[in-house]
């Protein structure tokens, strides 16, 4: 299969599902993008991209029992599929292909 | 909304919830997405605030619902949610939409010609129908203002014994006295009490200023319920007799007279002569009874009460007890009338009227203002039309374009939504157009209208404008979209592909609704063009009404008596001297005075005893006080017998002048002269003999004549409020060598000067009858445009369809002329049965229209016969054009074409 190359945003968000571990759900991952990245993210945006994420085979969800805060609502806990990590890592290795031999550049003084 | 509390604490908005949930897909996502956003809220408002964290939730729920409604055709139905399919109808209207979009803007012509129809028609219709709703369908600006009720005192005599709102509204029949009995007898109100107006003149050192102020109790206050802005309202004790008086400012007299100073409360203010205390402000909103009022004073004064039960002047407001209907109070209230009767026996003929209080305010303007509502709702009408004839053109454009489209496989569903689309960009844009109209023309129209008009400072361009407008705006897009996009849907593929690129079996079958909808057009404009000419031939006729007097070259001037003329007798000194020196100013012929002038002010109808020839009998009659030079001067003429003269004095037999109406009553048949008649007032019970018979005069152009008895002034004192002047030129250029004399005799004295002309114009009937003629008229004028530009958009089209038959019948020798003369036949045949049906409908709603009318018949012939030439002609030449097309088609041209 030709590699699938993700777009910043999506690698953003499959990070950090990996970063939480048990506890991806689609309010802690907009809390871990604002607190690691310092990016505040629309919600609509968020949703979007979960489902596109979902729909390409890199994020599956399981729904869970919603508490009452939730008004009774379900709640989805986000992992990322084998196929998701294997995106992932072809992202890196492309990116770092590409900045090989820039630290000069993408270290110096901007 | 209040902050950090409320019934929904730890809930978002559950509305906002459920729009939310439209959008989102079914199942599991859409359920943890809203489960998300919940919690996110319930921890937010625990935070900070619930005001926070609405906002913040109605930002995340606008940036999900936008995301989410873009949702793309690709994306295919899931076993988790099998609602894509119909989602992708959805994004199917989006994509409708940007598809109309690009038609419209390709055909900018049409987009211009359907967005101006409708904007006008929304335009028009969004402010007729605002003021509907601000006078009619608001409640008014009082706390459960369903409950408040005006009580009258009802009799045969005067208000008839079932009397509808607008008949007894004005009469100012309550007697102070009575009132308290009502109140205190009666069981059903809550609270109540009297009020009356009174003109005050405000001193503040050298000047003073005539203020228009109500007297109330603290009784009528409560029931209004509205606390003061700055202060305190009335409160019992300002009612006692004796009481210091106490007044309450109107914002607007706060701000213009005071300058809005906050330490206003306290304030001493001279009215006439006593000094009364400013207690509080009103808010802006506050207009009791009206907005014409400034400032609104207690009721204080001992000569409040009179112990004659009869001389009534106030009005009396009073708000049901909670529970209580309108119906028991007014049980409850013929009870307490039979009391009263009981206790004071020549009251037993007298009742209370109990009206809602809207009903007395709003009176018979309700009529009225439907029929203007009724006019632009045919305007609308008329309008969707138009742009429905203008689509179906369009329509059969692409007739080929959907029947391959069908061929294709495109549902019904889908073409129809395309069409929907369309007009609903239109309408849109018709109804923002309608909107900005209707917010430009707010102002102009506002100020044509009649000041009578009840609630009109209540009008305001506000958000239930831009309600109206959108409802306007939805309603003519579902109503234009309709018929074509039906249309549409049900084109047969088979016919279209018959037909080949000719369109033109089709094109027929669609030219008949066309037709039919121009015919429907001008049958609409019809009507309105025949209620227009039928207002405007009213009008003419209330112009041209003989008054009973002569109107040109007559100033009224209002003058003011000096400080010193305190008694009735010092007035009339005065007024002696002042009328001898203005006698001998260049260009004035005569000079005369009356205490009642006909178009100026008001009138005072007291209970007579009548001698006639039939006997004694009680009636009514007007009685105003006049110098002897009055008739000449108002060029009213002697009848019989004589007119006033200056040997009519104190000390000679009592006289009165009647008027032809009133001898009519006292001797049918024979002269009145000698018979007497006598005022039933305690203070002035003289007979007076009628000596002369002078002309009827009106005193409103609506109005028949009334009965008169004129009293000279030498035999009843009082003060003259009104001078008629005759000169021999402009009456208006006396002002000044007027204002001259009476400054040399009462240096701060102060005239006003108007023409009689001038008020007869300005004066209420003449103004109305103006307002409805520019209105209804105006309407009228739209409607023809919009109908005979329909005429034109289906012959041209017609002209265009045929093309090619046209041109082989040129080709054969057809003559040019026969061309021409069959479409304009067309158009007269279509104009024909438009007229035709329009009367049918103008003979139907005839009835309707029929208050807005002075002295004609809604049926008039004249005025049906000149809308229908009127339209006739304007529907030929709008058949004209087209018609000349055809005739100038080159028959090699067009069939080189096909």
């Amino acid at each position: 299969m030709a590699p699938r190359y993700l777009g910043e945003f999506e690698q953003m968000v499959l990070l950090a599902t990996l970063q939480l571990r048990d506890e991806a759900y689609a309010i802690s991952i907009i809390k871990e993008l604002e607190v690691r990245v310092g990016r505040s993210v629309g919600r609509g945006t968020l949703y979007k991209t979960l489902e596109r994420l979902e729909t390409k085979g890199f994020l599956q969800w399981k729904a869970e029992a919603g508490s009452p805060e939730r008004g009774g609502h379900a709640r989805r806990r986000f992992r990322v599929t084998s196929r998701g990590v294997a995106a992932l890592r072809e992202s890196r290795d492309a990116f770092q292909k590409l900045t090989e031999g820039l630290d000069e550049v993408l270290e110096g003084p901007a | 909304m209040p902050r950090d509390s409320g019934p929904n604490k730890g809930m978002p908005p559950s509305l906002l919830e459920r729009v939310l949930k439209t959008t989102l897909p079914k199942g599991v996502i859409g359920e943890s997405i809203l489960g998300d956003l919940r919690e996110e809220y319930v921890a937010e408002s625990d935070a900070s605030s619930a005001f926070r964290a609405q906002l913040s939730y109605l930002r995340k729920a606008v940036s999900i619902a936008f995301r989410f409604s873009m949702r793309t055709r690709s994306t295919p139905p899931t076993k988790d949610n099998p609602s894509r399919g119909i989602r992708s109808n959805m994004s199917g209207f989006v994509q409708d939409l940007r598809q109309a979009l690009r038609l419209l803007i390709r055909r900018p012509g049409l987009t211009f010609a359907a967005v101006i129809s409708l904007g006008l028609g929304i335009g028009a219709s969004t402010g007729i129908f605002s003021l509907v709703n601000t006078i009619l369908l608001k409640p008014l600006p009082y706390p459960e203002a369903e409950n408040l009720v005006e009580a009258f005192r009802v009799d045969e005599d005067v208000t008839g014994l079932n009397p509808t709102p607008p008949r007894v509204s004005g009469l100012w029949a309550v007697p102070f006295e009575v009132h308290l009995d009502w109140l205190s007898m009666g069981r059903v109100f809550e609270s109540g009490g009297g009020y009356a107006g009174r003109r005050v003149s405000l001193h503040d050192g050298d000047s003073s200023e005539t203020l228009v102020a109500l007297r109330m109790t603290s009784g009528a206050f409560r029931a209004l319920r509205v606390p003061a802005q700055l202060g305190r309202g009335f409160l019992p004790e300002d009612d006692q007799v004796g009481g210091d008086p106490v007044a309450l400012l109107s914002y607007g007299l706060w701000q213009s007279r005071f300058g809005g100073k906050s330490d206003i409360l306290g304030t001493q203010l001279l009215l006439d002569d006593v000094h009364y205390a400013v207690v509080g402000v009103m808010p802006r909103s506050f207009a009791f009874p009206n907005e014409n009022y400034q400032l609104w004073i207690s009721f204080s004064d001992e000569n409040k009460t009179s112990p004659v039960r009869n001389g009534g002047y106030l009005k009396v407001v009073a708000r049901l007890a909670p529970g209580v209907t309108l119906d028991q109070a007014r049980e409850d209230m013929d009870a307490v009338s039979a009391q009263i009767g009981q206790m004071h026996p020549e009251e037993a003929e007298h009742r209370v009227g109990l009206f809602y209080q809207k009903e007395m305010i709003v009176g018979d303007t309700g009529s009225d203002l439907l029929v203007l509502f009724g006019a632009v709702v045919l305007v609308l009408l008329i309008a969707c039309t138009n742009v429905a004839g203008l689509f179906l053109i369009r329509a059969t454009e692409r007739h080929r374009e959907i029947g391959v489209r069908r061929a294709l496989g495109a549902s019904g569903g889908r073409l129809l939504s395309q069409q929907m689309a369309e007009s609903f960009i239109l309408s849109i844009l018709g109804g923002a157009l309608g909107w900005g109209l209707a917010v430009v023309g707010l102002e102009p129209v506002l100020s044509l209208m009649p000041r009578e008009l009840p609630r009109l400072g209540e009008m305001a361009i506000n958000r239930d404008l831009l309600f109206i407008a959108i409802g306007f705006a939805v309603l003519t897009g579902v109503f234009t979209g309709f018929l074509p996009a039906f249309k549409a849907a049900r084109t047969p593929i088979t016919s279209v592909l018959r037909e080949g690129g000719r369109g033109l079996a089709g094109g027929r079958r669609r030219n008949r609704v066309q037709t039919a909808l121009v015919i429907s057009q001008i049958a609409l404009a019809f009507v309105l063009l025949s209620g227009a000419g039928l207002v405007i031939r009213s009008m003419v006729r209330l112009l041209r009404v003989d008054t009973g007097f002569g109107v040109e070259n007559v100033a009224l001037v209002n003058v003011s008596y000096p400080a010193n003329a305190e008694e009735s007798t010092d007035a009339e000194r005065y007024f002696r001297s002042l009328e001898d020196h203005v006698r001998g100013l260049p260009g004035v012929l005569e000079v005369g005075g009356a205490d009642q002038m006909p178009f100026s002010g008001g009138w005072s109808s007291p209970p007579v005893t009548i001698e006639t020839t039939e006997g004694i009998q009680d009636g009514i009659l007007h009685m105003p006080t006049v110098t002897p030079s009055y008739f000449s001067a108002m060029g009213i003429p002697v009848l019989a017998g004589r007119g006033l003269t200056d040997e009519d004095t104190p000390d000679s037999e009592p006289v009165v002048v009647i008027s032809q109406a009133s001898a009519a009553a006292m001797a049918p048949d024979g002269s009145p002269l000698g018979l007497r008649i006598r005022l039933n007032s305690p203070g002035d019970s003289i007979w007076r003999t009628v000596v002369g018979v002078v002309g009827d005069v009106r005193y409103r152009l609506n109005f028949g004549a009334m009965p008169m008895a004129y009293v000279p002034m030498s035999q009843a004192p009082t003060y003259l409020d009104n001078w008629v002047i005759r000169t021999a030129s402009d009456p208006m250029a006396l002002a000044p060598a007027f204002r001259r004399i009476q400054g040399e005799l009462d240096p701060t004295g102060t005239s006003s000067f108007v023409s009689l002309s001038e008020n007869i114009e300005g004066s209420a009937a003449a103004v109305s009858a103006r307002f409805s003629v520019i209105l209804l008229g105006s309407l009228a004028a739209l409607a023809a445009l919009l109908a005979v530009g329909g005429v034109y958009g289906v012959l041209a089209y017609l002209v265009q369809l045929r093309q090619r038959e046209l041109g082989i019948q040129l080709a054969l020798g057809a003559e040019r002329k026969s061309v021409i003369r069959a479409i304009l036949g067309r158009g007269f045949l279509m104009a024909g049965a438009g007229l035709g049906a329009g009367l049918l409908i103008a003979f139907s709603l005839g009835q309707l229209i029929a208050s807005l009318l002075f002295r004609i018949d809604p049926w008039d012939p004249i005025a049906l016969a000149s809308a229908g030439g009127l339209l006739l002609g304007a529907t030929l030449a709008a058949s004209y054009l087209p018609a000349r097309r055809a005739a100038g088609l080159d028959p090699v041209e067009v069939l080189k074409g096909e």
